[in-house]
């Protein structure tokens, strides 16, 4: 197995990689808790994949049977919660989000 | 007899193409170029690449019949589960991972947790989950290619899988990018097509198939936690695939890669709505006692196309289940020769040393699949491979997400995280209905990984400093 050399660079891989360089970083000090930062919309997409999971199935938990005009909730829930949150982050990616 | 004639050959020069392309790309079989096709692939090319790979012939074949025989708002529990996934693999993983330069999943594995039990664990539930892929994609290849044209069964099955295991082997890559974009257009144009048919056969109103074809609307009778299981498997896959993943790091950049995927699980989940709905309402108006569902998008072509494309079709079909599979053998391959072999056993293998073995287990992974898919066909394509994917995804999903943005996350956490959602889903299974194991090992998955990591020696600053550089998170 590959080790890890002093730079603490991972060498099978890193060097198929871009730009490398470590300068300082070698020094900062990491804190051993807690997540690595998440830019303001990529949280903000993933707690409404939470929500709509949640709406689309919490409904149907609770009332099998449950419909609206005419079908079951899910004939409605899934498409809309696919497009909403599909189309949201495409335009997302081309727009706000790094 | 003319029209099977014209059928013949189209197949046969399409063979023939795709036989070309991984001939053309024979010379570019160094390491970078054979993994990741030297991480140049654009967005456009790799989101229509990466949505024939994810678009299966299991999707295109036993995905309508599933909602032809259980009804669309089952099957778009696959939909949402893998749209949401992608979406998650999107905001997650795709841009870090593409930072790395790595070829699989194991490679990510090693820069987070460098830990050889992890490096050899990771790769061989890989090739479990998709050697049983591969095995259901060759199913559907053999029963329409049987159904199609005038050749039987076995035959089907055998002249298919050696076409592409022949181009992935001699081209790596390059040859099934290359392959799965023509693909994925020539499956996205047929899709588009066949769903304006389907439309028209409803006299041009998307709403009639509620009143005239109820079935397509109504509940499956099953359980309502198989649809949340079914849901889960693809939501806990789809942001670990590993086939979907080798295509994230062959993208341009890590924005590429991020957009790559947002487009993914756009057109993924558009395509799945449309087509899940009144392709399968249109086969259900056509004929509501298919003996095989899996043949309903057959039925529908037949009946509301024009001859002259069934040659087509039947390219299309083939297309669906190659783009997935050629991916498929492309993992399998990475996870045995540059996973297992160069990781583990043979950290000085030299480059062209490690294509060789890799290109040997192309070939012999592909000659399993073909025997069990010739001789042993399974009943279920889509219980099979959404299983498989259960499996995996209840391994890998957690050990990899969190040890990409947890700083918390430890090697014996992601060790305990993989074995217990692995073991814990082959458990259950056979006692518990359609997919619902996964409701218990991704959560056990978790709770392992997580509580083991808290427990243990966190991480040391090398170790975060490896994570933080490599990632490059902010």
């Amino acid at each position: 197995m590959a080790s890890e050399d002093q730079s603490g660079q991972y060498p099978s891989t890193a060097d198929r990689s871009q730009d490398r360089s470590l300068t300082q970083e070698g020094d900062e000090e990491y804190p051993v808790t807690g997540f690595f930062p998440l830019d303001k919309w990529s949280k903000i997409l993933l707690a409404l994949i939470a929500i709509f999971s949640l709406g689309i199935f919490a409904p149907v938990f609770l009332d099998r049977g449950l419909t609206i005009i005419g079908a079951p909730w899910l004939f409605y829930a899934y498409p809309i919660s696919i497009i909403i949150l599909s189309g949201s982050w495409l335009i997302l990616t081309y727009t706000v989000v790094e | 007899m003319v029209i099977l004639t014209t059928e013949l050959i189209i197949v046969f020069f399409y063979m023939l193409i795709v036989l070309g392309i991984g001939v053309y790309f024979y010379d570019r079989r160094e390491g970078d170029d054979f993994w990741r096709a030297g991480g140049q692939i654009s967005t456009l090319v790799n989101s229509i690449a990466l949505f024939a790979a994810l678009a299966s012939g299991g999707a295109f074949l036993g995905a309508l019949g599933v909602a032809y025989s259980l009804g669309a708002p089952f099957i778009w529990s696959l939909a949402a589960g893998g749209t949401f996934g992608v979406l998650i693999g999107s905001i997650l993983i795709g841009k870090p991972l593409r930072e790395v330069g790595a070829y699989t999943i194991t490679d990510i594995f090693d820069v987070i947790y460098k830990d050889k039990r992890i490096n050899t664990l990771a790769p061989i539930i890989v090739v479990i989950g998709f050697t049983i892929y591969v095995i259901a994609q060759l199913v559907a290849a053999g029963i329409v290619t049987e159904f199609l044209l005038p050749i039987n069964y076995e035959l089907a099955v055998v002249v298919a899988g050696l076409v592409f295991l022949a181009y992935v082997a001699l081209g790596g890559m390059w040859a099934i990018t290359v392959t799965d974009f023509f693909q994925g257009g020539l499956m996205g144009i047929l899709g588009i097509i066949v769903a304006i048919f389907s439309v028209l056969h409803f006299g041009g109103s998307i709403s009639t198939p509620i009143t005239e074809t109820p079935r397509i609307v109504d509940m499956a009778p099953v359980p309502t936690t198989s649809y949340l299981g079914f849901f889960l498997i693809w939501l806990a896959v789809s942001p670990v695939i590993p086939h979907v993943l080798m295509r994230v790091f062959s993208s341009e950049s890590a924005n590429s890669a991020r957009r790559s995927l947002a487009w993914l699980a756009f057109l993924f989940g558009t395509y799945t709505i449309i087509s899940f709905y009144i392709v399968a309402a249109a086969a259900i108006s056509i004929n509501p006692d298919l003996a095989q569902p899996d043949f309903a998008l057959i039925i529908v072509m037949e009946n509301v196309l024009p001859v002259a494309v069934t040659g087509i079709l039947a390219a299309a079909i083939l297309a669906a289940v190659m783009s997935t599979t050629d991916a498929l053998l492309l993992a399998i391959s990475a996870s045995v020769s540059n996973d297992i072999y160069k990781l583990v056993i043979n950290p000085d293998a030299s480059e062209k040393k490690v294509v060789r073995i890799g290109t040997a287990t192309i070939v012999i992974a592909g000659v399993i699949a073909i025997v069990v898919a010739a001789l042993d066909p399974p009943d279920l394509l889509v219980a099979l491979f959404t299983d498989a994917m259960g499996f995996m995804g209840s391994a890998l999903a957690f050990p990899l997400i969190l040890g990409v943005w947890w700083r918390r996350t430890t090697k014996n956490g992601a060790l305990a995280g993989m074995i217990i959602g692995a073991t814990s889903y082959v458990i259950l299974w056979p006692f518990v209905p359609m997919f619902t194991a996964i409701i218990v090992s991704l959560p056990l998955s978790l709770i392992a990984t997580g509580g083991v990591s808290l427990i243990d020696t966190p991480p040391s600053q090398d170790e975060l400093h490896r994570r933080h550089t490599n990632f490059k998170h902010q």
